[in-house]
């Protein structure tokens, strides 16, 4: 697994907010600049900060939060002696109350809800600054976020007009983005920063747009021994290289390998190049792994653990498929891939 | 006709949002699913006779928050006015806000639902 080790040096700073959303927003305003920690309580928060086994640069709370909120956090963190750390209070509604409770701990200012993407960075900017190796990286994600959209676009409309559903495409892209973050967590030297793992998730889900291409000539070619649908790789693979853009290419790079060896298989019998072992890229293993599951998994009535483990072991039982690697991933996945299919459970 | 203008006519000022998400389309079609749920989960409290006033805060609060950064804008006018109104105790006013903007919810979740 090829990974840049860009995250180092930059500013590190902790979200602590109960809602997913708003952290998620405030996480895609600030990761552009800063290495961006989370917490969903005030408990995980302290547990994070107090330790400081990663000093935190600074801190974004919010106020309002179940069991303990963002003022006993703060007070907490004062009461600990860690009065350098400035900190964001986050609110949608700066009341009298809240601004008088938090201005005794010494905080640098409130950021409204709905939140101001200028204003926030321009605030943290005046008290962090900003990290020069970061503004290349802001270009890079911009870019390469701008080309990701219009190749969706693309593919979306593609989905649409074949009276497809993308829920196929969404859970390939979850799939990936689950496997990568355990692998992430189980290993050490396999880190992965959150614009990583967004390429790998929207590579996968864009594995199949060769099929853009071959939109009037499939016809009753579906049948994946066809050399016509064989086809898809390729163009598949061609059409995500057209973008020439330096800031672009680790995208590129990843997707359209996706897209060229996703039926490739490990012990060489697949298609388009017959590659086998390590020659084929984990992530393509891992899309290839992913259409099999799917097929298998959603066909099942019950979307539980006991199914989960006959469908990994009837893949397991086509030897050569996949590597052991992989497949044991997935297995250690079982309880996210588990509970995120059964959402499907109705469909 | 897409996700994004669909929800554009319904008074969401996607554009915003998304740029306010670093021009991340994909993040906030994914936002915007868990948005759907955590509307779809605040009948249990919003709508039960037996919740306080401060559990309808909690619920009502979150949703302001969310809707407020994902540019769900009917949403997220009809409930600021709300928690304000149980705020300051008006419990019945509030309800009558929350049967209001129900029907507004209802067209947005199945705009959602229809894309995703």
């Amino acid at each position: 697994m090829q990974i840049r080790d860009n995250m180092d040096g930059l500013k590190r700073v902790l979200i602590v907010d109960d809602s997913e959303i708003d952290r998620t927003v405030l996480k895609s305003i600030l990761e552009c600049e800063y290495e961006v920690y989370e917490a969903s309580d005030g408990r995980s928060a302290l547990d994070i900060i107090v330790k400081r086994k990663r000093p935190i640069d600074a801190i974004f709370l919010d106020i309002s939060m179940p069991l303990l909120d963002g003022i006993s956090v703060l007070r907490i963190i004062r009461e600990n002696k860690l009065e350098d750390i400035p900190i964001f209070m986050i609110t949608s509604e700066a009341t009298k109350d809240n601004i008088e409770k938090a201005v005794q701990y010494n905080i640098e200012d409130f950021i409204r809800k709905p939140f101001n993407k200028d204003v926030i960075l321009e605030r943290v900017r005046e008290r962090l600054g900003v990290d020069s190796m970061s503004r290349f990286r802001e270009i890079e994600i911009e870019e390469t976020r701008k080309y990701i959209a219009d190749l969706e676009s693309i593919y979306d409309q593609y989905v649409t007009m074949m009276g497809q559903n993308k829920r196929h495409d969404v859970c390939r892209a979850h799939f990936m983005e689950t496997l990568i973050k355990k692998k992430s967590m189980m290993d050490n030297e396999t880190q992965v920063d959150s614009f990583q793992l967004e390429i790998l998730s929207r590579a996968a889900y864009l594995c199949n747009i060769g099929n853009v291409l071959l939109f009037d000539t499939l016809g009753e070619n579906r049948a994946e021994n066809s050399e016509m649908y064989q086809q898809h790789t390729i163009l598949g693979a061609k059409l995500v290289r057209l973008n020439y853009s330096e800031y672009c290419e680790e995208f590129v790079k990843i997707c359209s390998d996706i897209c060229l060896h996703h039926h490739e298989r490990y012990d060489g019998i697949g298609f388009p190049d017959g590659l086998s072992d390590s020659s084929i890229s984990e992530y393509a293993q891992i899309c290839g792994l992913f259409e099999k599951f799917d097929k298998l998994f959603y066909s099942c009535s019950k979307r539980n653990a006991v199914q989960f483990d006959y469908v990994v072991n009837q893949i397991e039982n086509d030897i050569g498929f996949v590597s052991d690697e992989v497949l044991s991933l997935l297995r250690d996945c079982k309880e996210e891939i588990v509970q995120y299919y059964t959402k499907y459970k109705n469909n | 006709m897409g996700l994004i203008e669909d929800l554009t006519g319904l008074g969401v000022d996607a554009d915003e949002a998304i740029k306010r998400m670093n021009n991340n389309t994909a993040l906030y079609e994914r936002m915007l699913v868990k948005f759907m749920d955590m509307l779809k989960d605040s009948t249990t409290v919003l709508d039960s006779n037996a919740s306080t006033c401060d559990d309808m805060i909690e619920v009502a609060h979150a949703i302001k928050g969310a809707s407020g950064n994902l540019s769900v804008v009917p949403v997220f006018e009809a409930y600021s006015q709300i928690v304000s109104l149980l705020r300051e105790g008006q419990l019945q006013q509030a309800k009558e806000l929350l049967q209001k903007i129900r029907p507004v919810q209802e067209e947005i979740i199945k705009c959602i639902e229809k894309y995703v």
